[in-house]
C-alpha cells in the first residue's frame, strides 16, 4: 500500500505540481510585482520574491487614469455589441441548418468553417480600405464589423451543434399542440438553448475584449479599446513594470472571472463538435 | 439522416398551409441564413476577392489614387526579399515546435486531470486560464519574466548557477524566436488539453476492464487502448491549431515586434508589420496570399476529415 502511495507521488503529484506551476507562476509574479512600489522593483539593491512594503499604488493610479477607463468602456462597448449583433445573425442561420434539410447546406456550413482560417491580414487591409473610404475608420462600428467576420462563423458553428443536441420531436409535439415554428422556437427550443446561447455570447464577448489586430488599426484616441490603450502605455511607462503589470491584471481580470461562471457551458459546447468528428 | 427530416418537416407542416404558402415555406432555410450570408458576403468574401486583387498591384495607403497593376512583381520580390524567405523558415519552426511541445503537454495534462482527485474541478479550471487571457496580459507578464536586467527567469537560473550572465532572452537573435514560443506554448496547450480531456472521458471504460482482466500494465493500456481512441481527435486538434499558431500575429508582434533583425519573424507577423508600419498593402497582400495558399492545403484535409465525422 504504501510503495504505492509513495509511486503515486511520481506520476501524480510532482506531474501536476509542475503543471500547475508552469500555467500559475507567470500569474503570480505578475500579481506580486503589481504589489511592489517602484523602487523595490527597480532600485533595490537585493533581488527578493515577496514585497517589503505592499501597495495598491499602481492600482490606484490606473483607476483614476481617464485614458485607462476610456480603454476600458470601448471594450466593453464593442464586446457587448459583437456579441448582440452576432447572436441575431446567427441564431437563425444556426437553426436554419440544424432543423431544414436545403440544397447547398454542406457547403455553406464549410464555407463557414473556412473562413476562420485564413490569415487576419488578409481581412485587416481590405476593410481598413473600405472603412477609411466611407470615413468610418475610427468608429465602433468598423470595429464591430471586423469582429463579426470572426464571431458570426465561428457561433453558427457553436449553435448549429448545440441545436442539433435538441430532439425534434419536442417541436413536433408543440406543433401538433397548436404552436407554430417561431412560437415553437421561441417556447420550446430557445429555452432549452440557453446554455449554448449563453456560451456562445462569452466566447464572443472574450474575444473582442482580447483583440488587439484589428484594434490598433480601426481605433483611434477616442475609441481605443483597453489591449491598444495598454500598448500605448508601455511605450510612455516603459520602465514602471509595477504599472505594466497592474494594467495587465485589471484588463484580463473580468474575462478571468468570467470565463470561471461560464466554463462548463463554454467547453461542453467547443469540444462536442470535436469528439463525434 | 435525411429520411427522418423529410418525415418530421411534412408533420410540422400542416396539409392544408403547405399549398398556399408552398414557396414561402420552401425559401424558409434561405431566408433565416440570409443575414449571415449577406454578412459574409459584405465584411469577407468581398474583402477576401480586395486582398487578392492588391497582391497584383502597387497599393500604398498613402497614395490610394495612384495605383497601378504591377502582375506578378509582388511575388517574384517575394522570393528575392532575404526578409521574407527569413521569415518563411521561421514559420516552419514555429509551428513543428510549438504543435509538438503543445501536443505533449497537451496529452500529460488530458492524463492527469482525467484522474479522480479532490480538487479535479478547479485544477481543469486553472489549468484552462492562459487561453482565455488577453494577449497583450500574457506578453506583459512573460516580456517581464524574461527581463534581460531583473526577469525573474535570469534570476532564477542564476541562482541555479545554470548562466554566469544575465540573459536578454528577447532582444539578441539567437533566443527570441524561442523565448515567444515558450510563451506561445504556455497560452495555446489548454486548448489541447481541453480536447483531449473529452476524448479520453469518451472512451468507454469497458476497453480498460477488459484489459485489466487480460492483465495488461497501464503501459501498455495506454498504447493500445488510450492513443489509438484518441488517434482521430489528435489529428483533428492538430490540423486545426497549425492553422492557427501559422496565423498568430499578436504575442510575436507584442514581445519582440518581430526582431531584433527579423530574427522572430514569421509570415504572417512580416504581412502584418508591411501592413501596419510601412502602409504597401499591395505587397502585405502578396504576402498574405502566399501564407493562405499554404494554408489550405492543411484547411481541406481539416475539412474533409470534420465532414467524414460528421456522417459516419
Amino acid at each position: 500500500m504504501s510503495t504505492k502511495k509513495f509511486s503515486k507521488v511520481f506520476t501524480f503529484y510532482i506531474p501536476l505540481a509542475l503543471i500547475l506551476a508552469f500555467i500559475l507562476l507567470p500569474y503570480i509574479w505578475s500579481v506580486i510585482t503589481s504589489l511592489k512600489p517602484t523602487v523595490e522593483i527597480m532600485y533595490a539593491d537585493k533581488f527578493h520574491v515577496l514585497p517589503y512594503k505592499a501597495t495598491l499604488e499602481h492600482y490606484i493610479y490606473l483607476l483614476s487614469e481617464k485614458s485607462f477607463l476610456t480603454g476600458m468602456t470601448n471594450s466593453a462597448i464593442v464586446a457587448l455589441s459583437t456579441s448582440l449583433i452576432t447572436l441575431v445573425v446567427s441564431l437563425t442561420a444556426a437553426y436554419s441548418c440544424s432543423r431544414f434539410n436545403f440544397r447547398g447546406k454542406k457547403y455553406v456550413l464549410i464555407s463557414f468553417l473556412m473562413i476562420h482560417m485564413f490569415p487576419p491580414v488578409l481581412l485587416l487591409m481590405p476593410l481598413f480600405t473600405i472603412m477609411k473610404n466611407l470615413h468610418l475608420l475610427n468608429t465602433y462600428f468598423s470595429l464591430i464589423m471586423a469582429y463579426c467576420t470572426f464571431s458570426i462563423p465561428f457561433s453558427i458553428w457553436l449553435l448549429t451543434g448545440y441545436l442539433n443536441d435538441i430532439p425534434k420531436e419536442l417541436e413536433e409535439a408543440a406543433i401538433v399542440d397548436g404552436c407554430n415554428r417561431f412560437t415553437a422556437f421561441i417556447k420550446i427550443i430557445f429555452p432549452l438553448a440557453v446554455p449554448g446561447v449563453i456560451a456562445a455570447l462569452v466566447y464572443i464577448f472574450i474575444y473582442a475584449w482580447n483583440e488587439f489586430l484589428f484594434a490598433t488599426m480601426f481605433t483611434g484616441e477616442a475609441t481605443r479599446t483597453i489591449p491598444v490603450t495598454i500598448y500605448s502605455f508601455i511605450g510612455e511607462h516603459v520602465i514602471d513594470w509595477g504599472l505594466l503589470t497592474a494594467s495587465g491584471i485589471i484588463t484580463g481580470l473580468p474575462i478571468i472571472i468570467l470565463f470561471m461562471f461560464i466554463q462548463k457551458n463554454l467547453i461542453a459546447g467547443l469540444t462536442s463538435g470535436a469528439v463525434k468528428g | 439522416m435525411s429520411n427522418t427530416a423529410e418525415v418530421a418537416s411534412s408533420v410540422i407542416v400542416p396539409k392544408r398551409k403547405k399549398h398556399k404558402h408552398s414557396f414561402l415555406i420552401n425559401a424558409q432555410p434561405y431566408l433565416l441564413l440570409l443575414p449571415a450570408v449577406l454578412f459574409m458576403l459584405i465584411i469577407v468574401i468581398y474583402p477576401m476577392i480586395k486582398t487578392i486583387n492588391y497582391s497584383f498591384t502597387d497599393y500604398k495607403v498613402w497614395k490610394a489614387n495612384d495605383v497601378k497593376f504591377v502582375g506578378l512583381q509582388n511575388y517574384i520580390n517575394l522570393f528575392k526579399d532575404p526578409a521574407f524567405l527569413l521569415s518563411l523558415t521561421n514559420t516552419l519552426k514555429w509551428v513543428a515546435i510549438i504543435l509538438a511541445f503543445q501536443l505533449l503537454i497537451g496529452l500529460g495534462i488530458a492524463l492527469l486531470l482525467n484522474m479522480n482527485f479532490k480538487f479535479r474541478g478547479i485544477a481543469r479550471g486553472l489549468v484552462l486560464i492562459p487561453w482565455i487571457t488577453p494577449s497583450i496580459m500574457t506578453s506583459l507578464m512573460w516580456v517581464w519574466m524574461y527581463h534581460g536586467s531583473f526577469g525573474i527567469i535570469n534570476y532564477a537560473l542564476k541562482g541555479m548557477h545554470l548562466i554566469k550572465e544575465f540573459i536578454p532572452f528577447l532582444s539578441q537573435t539567437t533566443t527570441s524566436l524561442y523565448s515567444v514560443m515558450l510563451t506561445s506554448i504556455w497560452q495555446g496547450v489548454p486548448y489541447f488539453a481541453l480536447m483531449l480531456m473529452a476524448g479520453l472521458s469518451s472512451i468507454p471504460s469497458e476497453l480498460y476492464e477488459a484489459g485489466n482482466v487480460d492483465g495488461t500494465s497501464k503501459w501498455q493500456a495506454f498504447i493500445h487502448i488510450t492513443l489509438p481512441s484518441l488517434k482521430n481527435i489528435i489529428f483533428i486538434t492538430t490540423l486545426l491549431r497549425t492553422i492557427w499558431i501559422a496565423n498568430n500575429v499578436d504575442l510575436i508582434y507584442l514581445m519582440t515586434n518581430g526582431g531584433p533583425a527579423n530574427s522572430s519573424m514569421t509570415m504572417s507577423v512580416l504581412s502584418f508589420v508591411t501592413a501596419q508600419k510601412g502602409f504597401d498593402f499591395g505587397y502585405a497582400s502578396a504576402m498574405s496570399v502566399t501564407l493562405s495558399i499554404m494554408l489550405v492545403f492543411v484547411a481541406i484535409i481539416y475539412v474533409k476529415k470534420m465532414d467524414m465525422g460528421g456522417n459516419s
